[in-house]
């Protein structure tokens, strides 16, 4: 851990707060060589609660002996949903993922078998440079919305109960817009 | 419509871009297009193949889609809520595949993003592979060297992903078998 993102975290967790966030500091201690803040940002739809983690990836990376860049830091936002999907699913709810991150303002679901389904965004930041806080607090509440608004359309696909088409109907009344397909048509590929 | 700088803010790259070898072309706001755009080339995969990137605002995007959709209320909506400026990198991984992994290949990306510092690999409902990653700014304007250093990164994270991409469609290994061997550090 550096100096500068020690610092930092204890500055964001100052600066959610003031936010009116509600945040769990996880210092350095005997289990763990790195500090993350624990965001709350609500409840999901079966009332357990969600906790987005925030950290430097460098931190751990270091902590871990991996090599990591000198001139780089990365700063994570991970909020696992404890949503899981059994094997016949997996693809129907990876689809359904695949089209949702295409249109996200900001980070995108995942599935880790350890925290099923998750949301993710990365800050890269120069090692010299601070992060802009209010891209993490407007991260955090990109999140609290998209877990709130699809997070059951992502459990009934993981469950079967619903297809990829109904779940994105669904999605696309929940977030009111629809998730328009990527326009690959201005790709431009050089003749050299 | 939603506002921005009226500025071309992306126009400044292609000149250092091209001093370290990459190609690109920027294009402005238009009737067409009513945002400005920036076309990459991040550079080439093992197989020679380009890897394209497009770059834009994300704010300017959306508000273009929305004014489209004849939903100016909410075009405006989002200029007021505008505090944060996102540029957008979609690069285009389509590949040729055998025809036994394709229906695979979500699951592929989806679980892969888990081993990527930054951003998400997925596939669209065409079936064709993408990477996206949302660089959020203060203001709406790049430095151009850090511009560059991101792209450098997406290059080698993407050229990575590829051999993964590349290894496991020619194995006869379906993606969660190949992906727990990873988890467990072992290359399939």
């Amino acid at each position: 851990m550096t100096t500068s993102t020690r610092s930092m975290i204890a500055f964001l967790q100052e600066f959610l707060t003031n936010l009116r966030f509600q945040i769990l500091f996880a210092p350095i201690s005997e289990n763990q060589t790195f500090e993350n803040l624990m965001v709350y940002l609500g409840q999901s739809p079966t009332d357990q609660a969600w906790f987005a983690r925030v950290l430097y990836l460098t931190d751990v990376q270091r902590s871990l002996g991996q090599p990591v860049p000198p001139e780089l830091e990365l700063l994570e936002v991970y909020l696992p949903l404890q949503i899981q999907a059994e094997t016949p699913q997996l693809s129907a709810l990876a689809t359904l993922l695949g089209k949702l991150n295409a249109i996200l303002p900001a980070g995108h679901f995942g599935y880790r078998q350890s925290d099923g389904v998750y949301l993710r965004h990365s800050f890269v930041l120069a090692a010299q440079d601070e992060v802009w806080p209010f891209a993490v607090s407007e991260t955090l509440d990109i999140f609290s919305l998209h877990a709130t608004v699809l997070s059951q359309v992502i459990a009934d696909t993981a469950a079967g109960a619903l297809s990829v088409d109904q779940a994105i109907r669904r999605a696309e009344q929940a977030l009111g817009t629809p998730t328009a397909e990527i326009d690959w048509s201005p790709y431009w590929v050089s003749e050299n | 419509m939603i506002e921005t700088t009226n500025q071309p803010t992306l126009l400044n790259l292609p000149p250092l871009l091209d001093s370290y070898g990459l190609a690109s072309e920027w294009s402005p706001a238009s009737a067409e297009q009513p945002y400005e755009q920036l076309l990459l080339e991040l550079g080439v995969d093992a197989n020679g193949e380009v890897l394209a990137a497009r770059v834009c605002w994300l704010n300017e995007l959306t508000g273009s889609a929305l004014n489209q959709a004849g939903q100016t209320e909410a075009a405006a909506a989002l200029t007021d809520a505008t505090e944060v400026w996102m540029l957008d990198w979609l690069v285009n991984l389509e590949r040729e595949l055998p025809a036994a992994k394709q229906p695979d290949l979500a699951w592929f990306a989806i679980t892969w993003s888990q081993h990527l510092p930054f951003g998400s690999l997925g596939v669209d409902g065409e079936g064709r592979l993408y990477y996206r990653y949302v660089w959020m700014l203060e203001e709406q304007q790049v430095d151009p060297v850090e511009f560059l250093k991101l792209a450098q990164m997406t290059t080698a994270l993407l050229q990575g992903a590829l051999q993964q991409l590349e290894a496991w469609a020619h194995s006869d290994l379906d993606s969660s078998i190949w992906m727990a061997a990873l988890a467990e550090g072992k290359q399939p």
